[in-house]
């Protein structure tokens, strides 16, 4: 017993429905997950190729040196030089601000 | 009734949106290989210049003090140059004195001028003449306000050097030529796409042929100018310039990294840094790669030897096929190799003057017969002309000599260092060298 099979299959087709409209948004979905995977993959070859041809030391570390230097250059001075730079981070942002860095190349005497 | 199986799959507005969006994706998933590939694409250049064992960063090229002398001379340059910086309004005073060098006519007053200016900044010359006989090993770190105060500092000493050549004063003059030299490889530390020391080497022509220094201040020139004859100097320019280029794209180079892209998309009103950075990378790359493969075909023709290594570089564009911009590169690069060869041969001439100038002080003033008998007491060998793969030439005048290559046209000259024609924008005079007043 039960519905005519006409009437059954009508009544079943709109519930497979959503399934269906899913299945059409695939091939955008592919096209999204493939379009990150290779932006992914790009980022990471460039973040190789950026930490190979970078030219210098960290800035702050640069820094740090050479105030450790001006400082004495001891033990002591690195750490009294790790603190300045600390300090200098937490009260103005970065220790690489061109305005507070200690570096030489950030005046301009010309 | 209708049959089921007739019906639509999806229906049409989904089909129509899911179809849109594939559509809109497609550009982007080019996007996405073509920003991967690219980025591949350098990563495997980089490795096959490694694989050379050729240098792929400044750091490379130019690598920072470790010892305790580089750091001091480090410091003495720093302090010298910051002592000489130069104010606007002497800018034009600088403009007369070249002219007057140039012209080897010294208005009146302009002497008296010039050694105002050096009483002015003596202790920066007095920091750099300490500086000058240190080991330097590069700066500590930071090189731009250095760099750009080091050129008032060598344009004070090239002054000073200048003041005492009209003073007659051949040793002070030559131990100011000295320190001038020795600041030369700073600069072009700092400065890593730099000419070779012409006006230094020009004034060291001035300094034999109007003072007469003795045979121990000459020693420390000689010394100076064997520091400056480097053999590599267009192989090193080009791996300077192909480090640049790596540095500029990828590391963290003085030049902004996205400055082409982001200026593409600024002029069409769009937010450049970002979308610029974004859409134009993978072209940007590209280019960049592409310039660098061109650069390094053009290191590999610099191993050859002289004098088929001065024409190497046209060779090897020549050799290329064409690429859209290289009508903009090839020139500065042919028209630069054009000029290094030059410099160099000057420098060598410039050796081989002081040797022969050394030689006349330990002789009684006798000029060498022949360029031989300089060797080994004041040259190692005779240097060899770049255009002719031979030593350089010598050429004995009543009251002068020359010291000579035979320059770009490849013919003895007879010393003759007259224009011979503008070739891709470099001055090629017939002979290159130096001609030098005998005085006794």
């Amino acid at each position: 017993m039960g519905p005519p099979p006409g009437l059954r299959a009508r009544v079943l087709v709109p519930a497979r429905t959503p399934a269906r409209r899913r299945l059409a948004w695939l091939p955008s979905v592919a096209a999204a997950a493939a379009a990150v995977a290779f932006y992914m993959l790009a980022a990471s070859a460039r973040r190789d190729l950026s930490d190979e041809l970078r030219t210098g030391e960290p800035r702050s570390e640069a820094i740090a040196r050479a105030l450790a230097a001006e400082l004495g250059g001891d033990e002591t001075a690195r750490a009294v030089a790790a603190r300045l730079i600390e300090l200098n981070e937490a009260t103005a942002g970065a220790a690489d601000d061109p305005g507070l860095s200690l570096d030489a190349g950030s005046d301009r005497h010309d | 009734m209708t049959e089921p199986a007739s019906r639509p799959w999806v229906r049409p507005a989904f089909m129509k949106w899911s179809l849109a969006a594939f559509l809109l994706l497609i550009p982007v998933v080019a996007h996405a290989v073509w920003a991967y590939v690219e980025a591949e694409h350098f990563r495997r250049t980089v490795a096959e210049i490694r694989s050379r064992a050729e240098p792929v960063t400044l750091g490379e090229i130019r690598p920072r003090p470790v010892h305790d002398e580089g750091f001091r001379s480090d410091r003495y340059y720093r302090a010298a140059a910051v002592l000489a910086s130069n104010r606007p309004q002497e800018q034009s005073f600088f403009e007369r004195v070249r002219a007057a060098e140039r012209k080897g006519d010294w208005p009146a007053g302009l002497a008296d001028d010039m050694k105002r200016q050096i009483g002015e900044r003596e202790d920066a010359l007095q920091l750099l003449d300490r500086a000058a006989p240190l080991t330097f090993e590069g700066f500590s770190l930071g090189t731009e306000g250095a760099s750009l105060a080091l050129f008032p500092l060598a344009r004070l000493a090239g002054l000073r050097t200048m003041s005492l050549i009209l003073e007659g004063r051949g040793d002070p003059a030559t131990a100011s030529l000295y320190a001038e030299l020795r600041l030369r490889p700073v600069v072009e530390w700092a400065w890593p796409i730099f000419r070779a020391p012409v006006e230094e080497v020009d004034r060291v022509g001035r300094v034999l042929s109007s003072t007469h220094p003795t045979s121990t201040a000459l020693a420390r020139i000689a010394r100076a100018l064997a520091d400056l004859d480097r053999d590599n100097a267009l192989k090193q320019w080009f791996m300077r310039r192909r480090a640049m280029l790596f540095n500029s794209t990828f590391g963290d180079g003085p030049f902004p990294r996205w400055a082409m892209t982001g200026a593409v998309f600024d002029v069409v009103g769009l937010r450049g840094a970002v979308l610029g950075r974004f859409l134009g990378q993978p072209w940007f790359e590209s280019q960049m790669r592409g310039r660098a493969e061109r650069l390094s075909v053009v290191i590999a023709a610099l191993d050859q030897e002289w004098p088929e290594r001065a024409d190497a570089v046209t060779r090897a564009y020549d050799g290329l096929s064409p690429a859209p911009n290289d009508p903009l590169l090839r020139r500065p690069d042919v028209s630069m190799s054009k000029q290094i060869v030059d410099d160099l041969a000057l420098v060598r001439a410039a050796r081989v003057a002081v040797a022969i100038e050394r030689f006349r002080r330990d002789h009684a003033e006798r000029m060498p017969a022949r360029l031989d008998d300089l060797i080994p007491d004041y040259l190692d060998a005779v240097p060899v002309d770049p255009y002719s793969g031979w030593p350089l030439l010598l050429r004995a005048e009543p009251r002068s000599y020359a010291v000579y290559s035979v320059g770009p046209n490849r013919r003895d000259d007879n010393g003759d260092f007259s224009l011979l024609r503008f070739s891709q924008g470099v001055r090629e005079s017939r002979d290159v060298g130096l001609r030098i007043q005998r005085r006794s």
